[in-house]
């Protein structure tokens, strides 16, 4: 076939493989190359002679690169051409915007704490189109921290999505980042508290502000945490999960932000605790005051929602246990890159790895290892790819994907490459 | 005496013996010289190119680390003096014709072979669709072709080259090769393969 066979067709194989090089008078080239050199001092080349000729991940037009169709990705492209500056700047209006709607949202809050149980209206697709590519803008747990001023722990939320705002406008992205929190802060809540303790599979990064910070972070330490951010970018089912949850979020969420449910002490002892540095309220509500009650309400105010809630938490698991949150290690980082960064990630070079399978009449699968620090540490690759030039070639197109850095030692992924 | 190895003749003439990088010269000039004609179409500048790579690379004999062998490095100087000029030009003088110097190059190999006239006229008719689909590649994919598919480089001497890694030398190559089969498929060569 003429697409499954990589070189040319035979005689054009034998031309190039058989250019000669032309005869010249060889002799008075290198000497007048000597005479030269003669007069050549040691160190009168330019460096950029040296150089390489092109940059590694140097595109050209004839490498199809995967459109940025995630708001993570698109984030992450744009931080990398800000200076530090600009974004601990952004980081602090998205603060100051995400401080006015979060007092905004206590009374919206109020209000449906006091609303009679309702069915649940079906959320308009817009705050989803921003929640779905949160990525590192959006720590869901941030919700957390009720009415306290933000503290260095939040300021990953705010200075994460501060790159959109540069694609777009400052404002509006401080506008998004705010709706975005208070919208998943419920939602995510519940997500962690649906996760089932003994599956680390499921495990998701989540880092929850400490309530008790009196103070904005400085620019400083924004940029700091803003390079720590996880990427918590959800996949399609967690949306659908999120979407659920969301509707029946507001009691637990209220219950959240319940001053007694936390006393600001407390909290910081949670926080200063080199156990997972997430949740601490929950971890708080452990001895039944009030969250898990909270809980079961929220739950109950949802039946329809809430029984697939209950097989994956049930009842008579402890409450410790069953509110445990998504894994995080005490730096910070989190156990395993989040579904949606990965997918981010391999998506932004499927294409590339596609474009080497191209005209085979089957696909090949590459198992792609990321090592912790976001690195691809290697690349299998196997099918028909396998053992043939294509391999390399794929091994060489995944192995430019990236994800956050994790604490895990590695992170395999499973990639189906069809042409 | 047993032939110096390059790395020798570096060392040597670093040290100021001026015949040791005559015979680095002697020894590589006709590859550099391959190399910058088929980047650069036109021999006359290939062979200025070739004369200043080996200036280039005395003039920085005191920044070679070792860590590649000499003659990769004198390739990346080619590459980058070659490159330079090419970009220097005016886009009108980037068309190939039937006069462009490697199509001789690569008919010179072939007619020793090659007896019959009309063979001979059907290999210059593929030597030229050959050398327009090389030009129809980015500079990137053209770059790599030639140093692996007509210099014969390996991946990894031409990884050294272009400074990067092998398997982006790979892909470039199964890129190039299939975009370069593409072109000569539409103009119907190598149907009878597919």
């Amino acid at each position: 076939m003429l697409e499954d066979d990589p070189t040319l067709f035979e005689q054009a194989e034998a031309l190039l493989g058989g250019a000669a090089v032309p005869e010249r008078d060889w002799e008075a080239l290198a000497q007048a190359v000597e005479e030269r050199v003669a007069t050549t001092p040691l160190g009168s080349t330019p460096a950029t002679l040296l150089a390489k000729p092109f940059e590694e991940d140097e595109t050209d037009e004839s490498a199809p690169e995967a459109p940025v169709t995630q708001l993570a990705e698109l984030a992450r492209s744009v931080a990398q051409q800000r200076s530090p500056s600009d974004v601990s700047g952004l980081a602090l209006e998205s603060l100051s915007v995400a401080a006015r709607l979060r007092a905004q949202g206590d009374t919206l809050l109020e209000r449906v704490r006091s609303a009679p149980l309702r069915p649940p209206v079906a959320p308009p697709p817009a705050p989803h189109a921003a929640v779905g590519d949160p990525s590192p803008a959006v720590p869901a747990p941030v919700r957390e921290t009720t009415a306290a001023p933000p503290s260095a722990e939040t300021a990953p939320a705010a200075s994460g999505p501060a790159p959109l705002a540069a694609r777009n406008n400052r404002r509006s992205a401080g506008l998004l980042l705010a709706a975005a929190t208070m919208v998943l802060g419920g939602a995510a809540l519940l997500i962690v508290l649906r996760q089932p303790a003994s599956s680390p599979e499921h495990e998701r990064p989540v880092e929850v502000a400490r309530p008790d910070a009196p103070t904005v972070a400085p620019p400083q330490a924004a940029q700091e945490a803003a390079a720590k951010a996880p990427a918590t970018t959800p996949s399609p089912a967690q949306h659908a999960e999120a979407t659920e949850l969301e509707q029946a979020a507001p009691a637990d969420a209220l219950a959240a932000r319940t001053p007694e449910a936390q006393p600001a002490g407390a909290a910081e002892a949670e926080a200063q605790r080199p156990a997972p540095a997430v949740a601490p309220r929950r971890a708080k509500a452990t001895p039944r005051t009030s969250a898990a009650p909270q809980q079961k309400v929220a739950l109950a105010a949802q039946p329809e929602k809430a029984a697939p809630s209950k097989t994956k938490a049930p009842p008579s698991e402890p409450a410790a246990t069953a509110l445990r949150p998504a894994a995080a290690t005490t730096s910070g980082l989190p156990q395993k890159p989040p579904t949606g960064a990965v997918q981010a990630a391999v998506g932004s070079v499927l294409a590339s790895a596609r474009a080497c399978v191209a005209g085979s009449k089957s696909g090949s699968n590459a198992t792609v290892v990321f090592a912790s620090s976001g690195n691809v540490k290697s690349v299998v690759v196997t099918g028909p790819a396998a053992n043939t030039p294509a391999e390399a070639c794929i091994r060489s197109a995944l192995g430019r994907a990236r994800v956050e850095p994790f604490a895990a030692t590695t992170f395999s992924v499973n990639v189906s490459v069809r042409p | 005496m047993s032939q110096r190895t390059d790395r020798e003749l570096v060392e040597a003439a670093r040290a100021g013996e001026s015949e040791a990088f005559g015979l680095l010269v002697r020894r590589h000039q006709k590859r550099v010289y391959r190399l910058a004609l088929h980047l650069l179409r036109d021999a006359t500048e290939a062979e200025d190119v070739t004369q200043e790579t080996f200036v280039r690379a005395y003039g920085a004999l005191d920044r070679f680390d070792g860590r590649s062998e000499p003659f990769t490095w004198i390739y990346r100087i080619a590459v980058n003096l070659s490159l330079n000029a090419i970009r220097a030009r005016k886009p009108s003088q980037r068309s190939s014709s039937p006069d462009d110097p490697r199509i001789e190059s690569l008919l010179v190999e072939r007619r020793s072979s090659v007896g019959s006239p009309s063979v001979a006229t059907e290999d210059r008719q593929v030597a030229l669709a050959v050398v327009e689909g090389i030009d129809s590649l980015s500079e990137v994919l053209r770059t790599t072709l030639v140093l692996v598919a007509v210099d014969g480089l390996s991946h990894l001497d031409a990884s050294k080259v272009l400074g990067c890694s092998e398997g982006t030398v790979a892909w470039r190559v199964h890129e190039a090769r299939r975009k370069l089969r593409e072109y000569l498929a539409a103009r119907g060569y190598g149907e009878s393969d597919a």
